[in-house]
């Protein structure tokens, strides 16, 4: 012990050649040790049995390492004293920080889905009242011709709208009129027993499942019938890539987005429109297992629904837009997690395994990881 | 190994990266663009400056991180195929093609290299991709117009001009081969509207003028023309001909009512070449062109130029103009 205090005293005092003396002192007591190990193990003929056998024999024995053997323990106390109270220091401001960027972040993406489900239901609003304009009573006499020019008249109106057709109260085709193919008057069809002359009949109003033309475009029928018992059903085809004019508009973070799915997951509206026309099914890819969880996660009243991945930390919050359309579905807003910022390779893996699932890669960063900053 | 060493080596091979950075510029970045149009043509211009301004706002500036290689066809296909496979032979990361014939032309030089199509009528009939919403290979872009918008031709053709009773669809088969896309629809709807349809191959000028001279001279003829890279070369002496024997002319975009044409539908093309660049752009950041899907038309324009009408003799319906995004006058 006098020894070691003699030393350390000696190397403490002269402080410019503090850390060399420390050094140079454990080297050599470091290479008598390593010294004393190969003899050993040579005499044993590398049995390693033995040499376990003679470390510890040595440590036991310990003659000449007890000063060693108290260094080590100063060592160790003052390496447990700092670096746990260091930890645990961390740990505790990790988890109030970790807590209070998850609620900000909540707080901001409840925000932005609130902003898109208002924007879709207006859009929806919009529609449903334009197509009401359309189906208002005509004088009688007028005939198809005039239903025909409001029909027109509505299309320019609506771009959203790609076909709009008139039922009679026998639910019989009377005129179509469509952007996409030719025009029929008069065709006769009965539609009577189809949802959207029958619920429209019964409700008023009926709103389709979101269905998928030509397998990729996502369209939503919306059937509006006439006030009073001889006047007819109008049903409109909307087109929901128009969704994507409101919803590319909306920036949650730099690499999170505001995204539209309906009832059954599938997406229906996203800032990237080639995921949408290629009718991903969110519920089946692991990372977007909110929009299920969140629908039960929504309270009667409509109240947001919040989920966080389990493994990629992604916040999500949803909220239902255009509750009396069941097609509209939920509105989420998605951001990343907050305590990602403190680990850059955390990061790295979250936006990779994200962006692996999406294809999705951002137009304003190269790779991403390294130069690409987060919430 | 000696502490000072150490450190230096450590901070060094730390601070490395940030040098490097700093020394080397960006990476040049080379994409092809085979045009099936004219280059003098000023149309076609507009439709190139769209992509290349789309790729301007997305970060890439042509001498800084791009190089683009342009090439033009002017729709002609024995050009086509040498121009393929010359852009090919520089080795572009990716390429913009326009038109049915050039995109084919192309897909007969590579299968690695990405393609992204602008003006393709038929994709899955033409064998470029395997469905609209996953292509499936290096191929995949934006389809222009969908088959049933032939019926719409025709009939708008038939309400502007009711006289008509028999219309010639005219398109070059050798730069058109997807002709039958479009003819079966339209035949559909002209057997409805009383119109009886015929086809009117042309492969020259010479034909061109032969085509229309002969409605002309038939009363009741109206021309239906289809959307083909040659029939978009030859367009002005398309419209100046069927003026000149007083045919009404349905087209199938805006350029040929602007031109001096009677009645055009279809899409806005200019757009169409700024929504590619998105896509290019993302090829160049890594995305998998398998998984890009196709994208569909979904704005249609219908445009009328009452000049014209009024040189044929022909009024135009309320009904006509309530449906007009455009009317020149």
């Amino acid at each position: 012990v006098t020894q070691l205090r003699t030393r350390l005293g000696t190397a403490v005092g002269t402080s410019a050649s503090t850390l060399s003396a420390l050094s140079r002192w454990i080297c050599c007591k470091s290479g008598m040790l390593v010294r004393s190990l190969r003899t050993a193990w040579n005499k044993a003929g590398g049995d390693d049995g033995v040499l376990r056998w003679m470390l510890r024999s040595r440590l036991r024995t310990g003659r000449p390492h007890r000063t060693r053997s108290l260094l080590r323990k100063y060592a160790a106390l003052l390496v447990a004293l700092v670096g746990g109270s260091l930890i645990i220091n961390a740990a505790i401001e990790m988890y109030y920080s970790y807590g209070e960027s998850r609620e900000a972040l909540i707080a901001v993406q409840r925000e932005k889905a609130q902003g898109a489900a208002a924007v879709i239901e207006q859009f929806v609003k919009e529609i449903e009242g334009q197509v009401g304009w359309a189906t208002g009573f005509l004088p009688a006499g007028s005939g198809l011709d005039q239903r025909r020019f409001d029909f027109l008249r509505l299309l320019r109106q609506a771009p959203a709208i790609t076909e709009v057709s008139y039922l009679d109260s026998d639910g019989r085709e009377q005129i179509k009129v469509s952007r996409l193919a030719m025009d029929t008057l008069a065709s006769g069809a009965d539609l009577s027993q189809e949802p959207k002359f029958a619920e429209a009949r019964a409700k008023k109003r009926y709103f389709s499942p979101v269905y998928f033309r030509k397998e990729s475009e996502p369209y939503l029928t919306l059937a509006i019938a006439g006030s009073g018992r001889t006047s007819g059903v109008t049903v409109a085809e909307v087109n929901l890539k128009f969704i994507w004019d409101v919803i590319s508009r909306i920036h949650v973070g730099k690499a999170g987005a505001a995204y539209v799915v309906d009832e059954r997951g599938l997406l229906i509206a996203h800032p990237d429109i080639g995921i949408v026309l290629r009718k991903t099914d969110l519920a089946r890819l692991p990372e977007y297992q909110c929009p299920s969880d969140l629908k039960r996660s929504i309270g009667p009243r409509g109240s947001d629904g919040v989920c966080t991945h389990r493994h990629t930390g992604v916040v999500g919050v949803c909220r239902p837009a255009a509750e009396r359309s069941a097609a509209a579905g939920l509105c989420c807003a998605r951001a990343y997690r907050v305590c990602a910022r403190r680990w850059p390779p955390v990061r790295c893996a979250c936006r990779r395994l994200v962006g692996a699932s999406y294809g999705h890669t951002d137009p304003r960063s190269g790779d991403g990881c390294g130069t690409h900053r987060w919430w | 190994m000696k502490r000072r060493e150490f450190i230096a080596l450590a901070g060094g091979a730390a601070a490395w990266p940030l040098s490097v950075r700093a020394q080397f510029p960006e990476r040049m970045r080379r994409i092809g663009v085979l045009m099936g149009y004219s280059e003098n043509d000023p149309e076609a211009q507009n439709r190139l400056a769209a992509f290349t301004q789309g790729l301007v706002a997305l970060g890439w500036s042509e001498g800084r991180n791009l190089r683009s290689y342009i090439r033009w066809t002017a729709g002609d296909m024995n050009h086509t195929a040498t121009l393929a496979s010359e852009l090919i032979a520089l080795r572009p990361e990716v390429i913009l093609s326009n038109t049915t014939p050039v995109t084919a032309a192309l897909q007969r030089e590579t299968h690695t290299i990405p393609l992204v199509f602008v003006i393709v009528s038929d994709p899955v009939g033409s064998g470029f991709v395997k469905s609209l919403s996953r292509p499936g290979g290096n191929i995949m872009g934006f389809i222009n117009l969908e088959a049933s918008l032939a019926q719409k031709w025709v009939e708008l053709l038939k309400e502007i001009a009711p006289s008509v009773t028999k219309t010639a669809v005219m398109f070059n088969p050798d730069t058109a081969p997807y002709a039958a896309y479009y003819i079966q629809p339209l035949q559909v709807a002209a057997a409805a509207f009383g119109v009886s349809p015929f086809a009117a191959p042309v492969r020259s000028e010479h034909d061109i003028e032969a085509a229309i001279a002969a409605l002309g001279r038939e009363p009741g003829s109206g021309l239906v023309l289809m959307t083909d890279s040659f029939i978009h070369v030859h367009r002005k002496t398309i419209i100046e001909l069927s003026s000149r024997h007083k045919v009404p002319t349905m087209g199938y975009g805006d350029i040929i009512t602007r031109d001096g044409g009677l009645i055009s539908y279809g899409i806005d093309s200019i757009d169409l070449f700024a929504r590619a660049a998105p896509y290019v752009d993302r090829i160049l950041r890594g995305a998998n062109p398998a998984e890009l899907p196709v994208e569909q038309p979904t704005k249609f324009e219908l445009m009328i130029n009452l000049r014209t009408a009024k040189e044929l003799g022909l009024t135009v319906s309320p009904a006509l103009f309530a449906r007009a995004n455009e009317v020149m006058e």
